[in-house]
C-alpha cells in the first residue's frame, strides 16, 4: 500500500513542478452582516465550477488562474452569493462579504458547491441554525445530541451526550473546539454536553476518509468552531430555560479590526432545591443543618483582532465545571459535626492563533493551546466537643485528569486551481494524572495520619506532521491524498506511525459522483471507562510499554447524487481496530497500587488486546435549502470486539452495535413568526449481558449438594435491549420587538411516551413472579424556554 | 468510592425514571442444558452431580436428574456406568489415579449429552511452614477484655518448572473438646473449622473471596509470578481469640492444617470467574461476568486436585 502511494505523491509532484504559473486572486470569505469569516465558502470560476476552491477553517481562499478576465462567484448556504469579474493580469487581494439570506428576500442560492462535487467522504457540516431549532431535552440545545441524528453516529445510552461512530468507543473521537481537544465533553454524568450552541459559528464531523491534517484518534473528529465575534455592530442574546439560563454578547471592540464574544451559562437546580431543603429540614425538626446540590456553568470567550489584512490573531477560551455538593452541619449540646464533600469536574482549553498571509498562494495558521481536564472528589469532616477540649479531623481527596500544552503550525498553498495542499507540523505535551487518593486525620494536637499515594504523574511528547494535496487528477477525478506521520515517546518507550490516507471522488455527471477512501489512524491515548455513560472518573491514560497504541484501518465506498437542493448519499464502510483496553472483569477505577515491577495500577486492571471489527451501510438524504429543511438517515451496521481474556476469548458484540439506526430531521418555516421542528429517531436495542438460565454451582460438599444457583452467561452483550424510539417536536414563535427579536419555544421530548430501555434487572412484581424489568428513564418532557436576540 | 457515584445516578435517576415494565421474554426448554459438577482427588471415590438447568425466571427447584445415564472413561476406555446414589449424584466403584484421563459423560432425554476431563497431577509439596505468633490483648472501657492471638505464616512451596500451576490453599484448625463438667475433663471429639486468613500477598487476586472446594475453604492463586521457583506465601490468620474461650473447648493447643492443592487450571478459571460473577452483583451499570464450564455441551464443571498437607501443633502458654 505505501509503495502505491509514494508513487502517486511523486506523480503528484512533478504535476504540480511542471505547471504554467499564472495570476492569483485571494482574500477572505466574510459574512458582511458581522464580519466573521465563513468556513467551507466555495470560489469558483464562472462557467466552470470545476475550477474553484473551498474557503479554509479561517475562510481563506486563494484561486490561480490563466491571464485574462474572469467572473469570479462566491457561495456559501444561507447566504446569497456574489460574483465578481476580474482581470487577471496581476495578483489581485479580494475579499468576498456575503450578505445572509433572511436579509434580503427570499433568494435562490445558486452556485453552491454540492455534496456530489465535494472530494470530502464521511464528512458532514450540520448548520447551527439547525442545530438550535432541533428539539431538546428540557429545551437545552445540544450539539453532541444533534450529530447523534446523523447516520454512522449513534447515542450511547439514553438522553446521554455520548456518541459512537462506526463502531468506535467514546474515546476515539477527536473533539475539538477551535483546534483544542477536549477531553470530557459531558455535563451532568453525559445528559448534557459542555458546548453551548450561541457561542458556535460552525460544527462538522468526520466518520471515514480522514484528510491527513487530522490524527490522534480512530473514529472520527468532531470540529467545532466558535464564533469570532460581530467586527460590525453590538448584538447578543439571552435565554431563560427550564434548568439553566444563559447569555451571549458580541461586538466590536475597535471596529472592522477587533471583536469579542463572550457567552455563559449555568444551571440552577441546586438554588431551586435550597428552599425545599430547608422546609424539609424544618419539618423534620432535624438538629442539623444541610445543603446539598448539583450545578454546571461553563464560559466561553473569544476576542480577535485583525493586524492588516495580512495578520490576524485571536485568543479563544473555555471553561466549565460541575459540581456535586453536600455540606452538613449537626451541632448538639457541646459537640459539632461538620461534613463536607464534593464531587467535581471539568475542562479548560484556550488557544492562541495568529493567521497570517505569506504571498498570494500561501496562508500560515500559527497556534498555542491549553487544555485540561481535571476530576476530584473532596470529603471532609471535622468534630469538636469544647466541653471535653477535644477535636478531630479527616480528610480525603482523589483527583485525576490530563494536562496539554501544545503548539502547531500549518500552512494551505494553492499553486494552481489542481491542487490545494496543506502541510504542517503539531507538538503536545500532555501531563496525565492517573488517581492520586490523599487521606489526612487528626485526632486532638497530634497528627496521626498524613499521606498521599496512587499512580505519580505520567510525562509524555506528541508529536505529528502531515501533508495532503487535493488534486484534480484529469476532469472528473479529484483526489485527496496525504500522509500524516506520528510519534509518542512516554517513559523512554517510543512508538510512531506512518498514515497513508486518501480520499478519491469520480464524478459520472455534474450531479452524481461516486468516491472511495482508504485511511489508516493510530491513536496514543486510552480511555479508560468501566460504564455505559459518560461518567466523570473516566481515566484518559497514556499507552505506555506495556499499553500499546491503538490503530485502525477503515476502507470506505459510496456514491453522492444531488439535485435541486437534496443530496443523497450512501456509504459503506469496513473498520478495524487493534489494542483497544478495557477493564478486567469486575475492576474498578477506584483503589490499586503500583506493583514491584514498576507496572501502575490503572495498568494491573485493564485488558489490553482487544480487537474490533465494524462494517456498514449508511444512507442520508439532506436538504439544506428552502423552508423545509433536514435529513433522513438510516445505517445498517455490525460491530463486534475480541479479547483473551473477556467472554473467554470469544468475539462478542460491542456494546452498540446497532443493526439499524434511523434519525429524521425535518424543520419548516411557516412564516417569519412560527417555524416547527421535529425529530424522529429509531435504533435497535443494545447489547446486554444477561444471564437467561440458572444452574446449580459447585460450590460446598458435592454429597451434600446445595440449592445455590447461578445463572449461566452465554456470551457478554448476548441479549437486545427492546429497541429504541423516541419522537421529539418543538415549535418556535418569534415576534420582532424594538430592540430585537424575541422567542419563545415550547417543545416536547418523546412526544408520544415510548418507555425506551435505560436498563434491564431481573426482578420480582407485585404478585411475587419473577420477571426481566425494564427501567425507563424519560417520558414525555414538555419544555418552554424563552430567548431575546438583540441587534 | 465508585458506590458515590453509582448512588448519585441512583438519586438522580429516582427523579427521571418514568416506570418499569415486566417484559416477556421466553427461553424455549430445548435450550436448556444438562449440568455436570464433580470435583475428584486420589483419595476418594469419583462422585459427580448431574441436574438440568432451567429459565433464570423458574420458581421450580433445580431439577435432579437420577435418571440420566452416566459413564465414566479412563484413557479413552469406558471403565462403568455411575451408579446413582440420589439426589443427582452419581458414584464410581474406584478410585482416581495421577496421570489417568478421565472422562465422564452424561445423556438425558432429549438435551444435548455432555462431556468433560480432567487428568490428575502430582500434588507439589509444601517444603517448610514458618510462623510469628502475635499475641495481643485490648482492653476496653467497659471492662471487656479480648485477646487475639494472631499467627503469621510464611509457607514455602517449589513449583514445577516449565509449566502453569495452580493453587488452592485451606487453613483449617482442629480444636479438642472436652466436658468440663466432668472431673477431670473428659474429651468427647474434635472440632474441625477452617479459619479465614488474609494477605497481602500479590498472588492472590485482589477482593477474593473464599470458595468452598469440596467442602475446603480457601484461596486459588497461579504460579504466574513464581513459574518453576520456590515461594514463600504469606498469609496472616487469627487463629483463637478470647470469643472462641468456651467451657467445652481446649482454647490452648489447637492444631492447624494447612492444605496445598495442585488444582487443574478449570478449577483456578471457575473460582475466579465464580468469584467476579458473585461480586459484580446487582449493580445494573456493572458488566455481569461469566462463569468458567468445562462441560461441552453442557454447563458446570468436572476437575480435580492432588493435595499435600501439613500439620502444626500451636503452643499458647496461659
Amino acid at each position: 500500500m505505501l509503495r502505491y502511494f509514494f508513487t502517486g505523491i511523486i506523480i503528484i509532484g512533478i504535476n504540480i513542478i511542471s505547471f504554467s504559473q499564472k495570476y492569483t486572486i485571494s482574500g477572505y470569505v466574510e459574512n458582511a452582516e458581522s464580519g466573521e469569516k465563513l468556513i467551507g465558502a466555495a470560489v469558483f470560476i464562472e462557467g466552470d465550477a470545476s475550477l474553484g476552491v473551498i474557503s479554509n477553517t479561517y475562510g481563506f481562499y486563494s484561486l490561480t488562474v490563466k491571464t485574462g478576465k474572469i467572473k469570479l462567484t462566491a457561495s456559501y448556504i444561507g447566504f446569497a452569493s456574489q460574483t465578481f469579474e476580474f482581470d487577471m493580469t496581476k495578483d489581485i487581494r479580494f475579499n468576498f462579504s456575503l450578505i445572509p439570506a433572511n436579509e434580503i428576500e427570499e433568494v435562490e442560492i445558486v452556485g453552491q458547491k454540492t455534496e456530489a462535487e465535494k472530494t470530502e467522504m464521511g464528512k458532514i457540516n450540520v448548520s447551527v441554525k439547525t442545530i438550535q431549532k432541533i428539539p431538546a431535552l428540557l429545551g437545552e440545545v445540544d450539539v453532541l445530541k444533534a450529530i447523534q441524528l446523523l447516520p454512522g453516529i449513534q447515542s450511547g445510552t439514553e438522553g446521554t451526550s455520548g456518541f459512537y461512530v462506526r463502531g468506535g468507543g467514546p474515546d476515539q473521537n477527536l473533539i475539538l473546539i477551535d483546534g483544542v481537544p477536549v477531553y470530557n465533553a459531558n455535563h451532568l454524568f453525559g445528559f448534557f454536553s459542555v458546548f453551548n450552541a450561541d457561542a458556535i459559528s460552525d460544527v462538522s464531523i468526520i466518520k471515514g476518509g480522514f484528510p491527513a491534517r487530522y490524527g490522534g484518534r480512530l473514529s472520527s473528529v468532531l470540529d467545532i468552531r466558535m464564533k469570532e465575534g460581530n467586527m460590525k455592530k453590538f448584538r447578543g442574546s439571552a435565554t431563560v430555560g427550564l434548568i439553566s439560563s444563559k447569555f451571549m454578547f458580541e461586538g466590536p471592540i475597535i471596529k472592522d479590526k477587533t471583536s469579542f464574544l463572550i457567552s455563559a451559562r449555568r444551571t440552577y437546580i441546586d438554588i431551586l432545591s435550597w428552599p425545599v431543603q430547608a422546609y424539609i429540614a424544618k419539618r423534620e425538626n432535624m438538629g442539623m443543618k444541610s445543603r446539598s446540590g448539583y450545578f454546571f456553568w461553563d464560559i466561553n470567550a473569544k476576542i480577535n483582532h485583525k493586524f492588516s489584512d495580512k495578520d490576524r490573531i485571536y485568543l479563544s477560551v473555555y471553561t466549565g465545571k460541575d459540581k456535586a455538593y453536600s455540606n452538613i452541619e449537626d451541632t448538639w449540646k457541646t459537640s459539632k459535626d461538620e461534613m463536607n464533600s464534593k464531587l467535581f469536574w471539568g475542562n479548560i482549553t484556550s488557544a492562541f492563533r495568529w493567521n497570517r498571509i505569506l504571498g498570494n498562494r500561501l496562508f500560515a495558521n500559527t497556534t498555542i493551546t491549553y487544555s485540561r481536564y481535571r476530576f476530584g472528589i473532596k470529603i471532609q469532616e471535622k468534630y469538636s466537643d469544647t466541653n471535653q477540649d477535644y477535636s478531630e479531623e479527616y480528610a480525603f481527596t482523589y483527583t485525576s485528569g490530563i494536562q496539554d500544552y501544545a503548539a502547531k503550525i500549518d500552512f494551505d498553498y494553492n499553486p494552481t486551481p489542481k491542487h490545494n495542499i496543506k502541510f504542517g507540523v503539531n507538538y503536545i505535551y500532555h501531563i496525565f494524572r492517573p488517581g492520586v487518593q490523599a487521606f489526612r486525620m487528626e485526632e486532638g494536637s497530634s497528627s496521626a495520619i498524613d499521606t498521599t499515594f496512587g499512580d505519580s504523574n505520567i510525562y509524555a511528547n506528541e508529536f505529528s506532521a502531515f501533508a495532503e494535496d487535493e488534486v484534480s487528477i484529469f476532469k472528473g477525478l479529484k483526489a485527496n491524498i496525504g500522509i500524516h506521520i506520528s510519534g509518542f515517546y512516554v517513559n523512554n518507550t517510543f512508538y510512531k506511525s506512518i498514515q497513508p490516507r486518501i480520499t478519491a471522488r469520480y464524478m459520472i455527471n455534474s450531479k452524481w459522483s461516486v468516491k472511495a477512501a482508504y485511511t489508516q489512524m493510530a491513536q496514543y491515548l486510552h480511555l479508560l471507562t468501566n460504564t455505559s455513560i459518560g461518567m466523570p472518573t473516566d481515566l484518559w491514560l497514556p499507552v505506555t510499554n506495556n499499553i500499546k497504541p491503538q490503530y485502525s484501518e477503515q476502507y470506505a465506498f459510496g456514491s453522492t447524487y444531488s439535485i435541486h437542493g437534496f443530496d443523497f448519499s450512501i456509504e459503506a464502510y469496513y473498520k478495524t481496530m487493534n489494542n483497544l483496553i478495557e477493564y478486567k472483569e469486575g475492576a474498578s477505577f477506584f483503589g490499586g497500587f503500583e506493583d514491584e515491577s514498576g507496572k501502575k495500577a490503572w495498568e494491573n486492571k485493564i485488558e489490553t488486546d482487544g480487537k474490533g471489527t465494524s462494517y456498514g451501510i449508511e444512507f442520508l438524504l439532506k436538504k439544506n435549502i428552502g423552508k423545509t429543511t433536514g435529513w433522513i438517515g438510516y445505517t445498517l451496521s455490525k460491530t463486534d470486539r475480541q479479547f483473551s481474556n473477556v467472554s473467554f476469548g470469544k468475539p462478542y458484540p460491542y456494546t452498540y452495535d446497532r443493526r439499524h439506526d434511523i434519525g429524521i430531521v425535518v424543520t419548516h418555516k411557516f412564516n417569519k413568526k412560527i417555524d416547527v421542528a421535529g425529530t424522529w429517531v429509531y435504533g435497535t436495542g443494545n447489547a446486554v449481558t444477561l444471564g437467561l438460565e440458572s444452574y446449580k454451582a459447585l460450590t460446598g460438599y458435592l454429597l451434600f449438594p446445595t440449592d445455590y444457583t447461578v445463572t449461566h452467561i452465554e456470551k457478554r452483550n448476548n441479549f437486545r435491549m427492546p429497541p429504541y424510539h423516541r419522537l421529539d417536536l418543538g415549535i418556535n414563535f418569534r415576534k420582532q420587538k424594538k430592540y430585537g427579536e424575541r422567542t419563545w419555544t415550547v417543545g416536547a421530548y418523546n412526544v408520544y411516551n415510548r418507555k425506551n430501555p435505560f436498563f434491564l434487572r431481573f426482578g420480582r412484581d407485585e404478585k411475587g413472579e419473577k420477571g426481566l424489568f425494564q427501567y425507563s428513564l424519560f417520558p414525555i418532557i414538555p419544555s418552554i424556554s424563552f430567548r431575546y436576540d438583540f441587534n | 468510592m465508585n458506590k458515590i457515584l453509582v448512588i448519585s445516578i441512583f438519586v438522580l435517576s429516582a427523579f427521571l425514571f418514568s416506570c418499569q415494565k415486566k417484559l416477556d421474554i421466553d427461553i424455549p426448554d430445548s435450550e436448556k442444558h444438562i449440568v455436570l459438577n464433580g470435583i475428584i482427588t486420589t483419595d476418594s471415590l469419583i462422585y459427580v452431580n448431574v441436574t438440568k438447568s432451567k429459565s433464570v425466571l423458574s420458581n421450580e427447584d433445580v431439577k435432579m436428574l437420577d435418571d440420566a445415564n452416566v459413564k465414566l472413561f479412563g484413557n479413552d476406555l469406558f471403565i462403568e456406568n455411575l451408579t446413582n446414589i440420589g439426589n443427582g449424584v452419581f458414584m464410581s466403584s474406584l478410585t482416581p489415579e495421577i496421570g489417568v484421563k478421565y472422562e465422564v459423560t452424561a445423556d438425558y432425554e432429549n438435551l444435548q449429552s455432555v462431556n468433560s476431563e480432567i487428568t490428575l497431577k502430582n500434588p507439589e509439596k509444601i517444603i517448610s511452614i514458618d510462623t510469628i505468633l502475635e499475641i495481643n490483648s485490648y482492653n476496653y472501657e467497659d471492662g471487656y477484655d479480648y485477646t487475639d492471638y494472631r499467627m503469621k505464616f510464611k509457607i514455602k512451596i517449589k513449583d514445577k518448572i516449565d509449566e502453569n500451576n495452580y493453587y488452592f490453599i485451606s487453613l483449617m484448625k482442629k480444636e479438642t473438646i472436652y466436658n468440663f463438667d466432668e472431673q477431670p475433663p473428659v474429651m468427647t471429639g474434635y472440632n474441625d473449622t477452617y479459619i479465614h486468613f488474609d494477605s497481602n500477598d500479590p498472588i492472590f487476586e485482589r477482593n477474593q473471596g473464599y470458595f468452598s472446594l469440596n467442602g475446603m475453604y480457601g484461596l486459588v492463586f497461579s504460579d504466574e509470578l513464581f513459574n518453576g521457583q520456590e515461594y514463600i506465601i504469606n498469609i496472616n490468620s487469627s487463629i483463637l481469640n478470647e470469643n472462641y474461650y468456651n467451657s467445652n473447648y481446649s482454647s490452648v493447643t489447637p492444631l492447624l492444617v494447612v492444605s496445598l492443592l495442585t488444582v487443574n487450571q478449570d478449577i483456578y478459571r471457575y473460582i475466579t470467574s465464580f468469584n467476579l460473577n458473585q461480586q459484580s452483583g446487582d449493580n445494573p451499570f456493572s458488566q455481569p461476568v461469566q462463569i468458567f464450564s468445562n462441560v461441552e455441551k453442557g454447563l458446570g464443571l468436572f476437575s480435580g486436585y492432588t493435595m499435600d498437607v501439613d500439620t502444626l501443633l500451636v503452643e499458647i502458654e496461659e
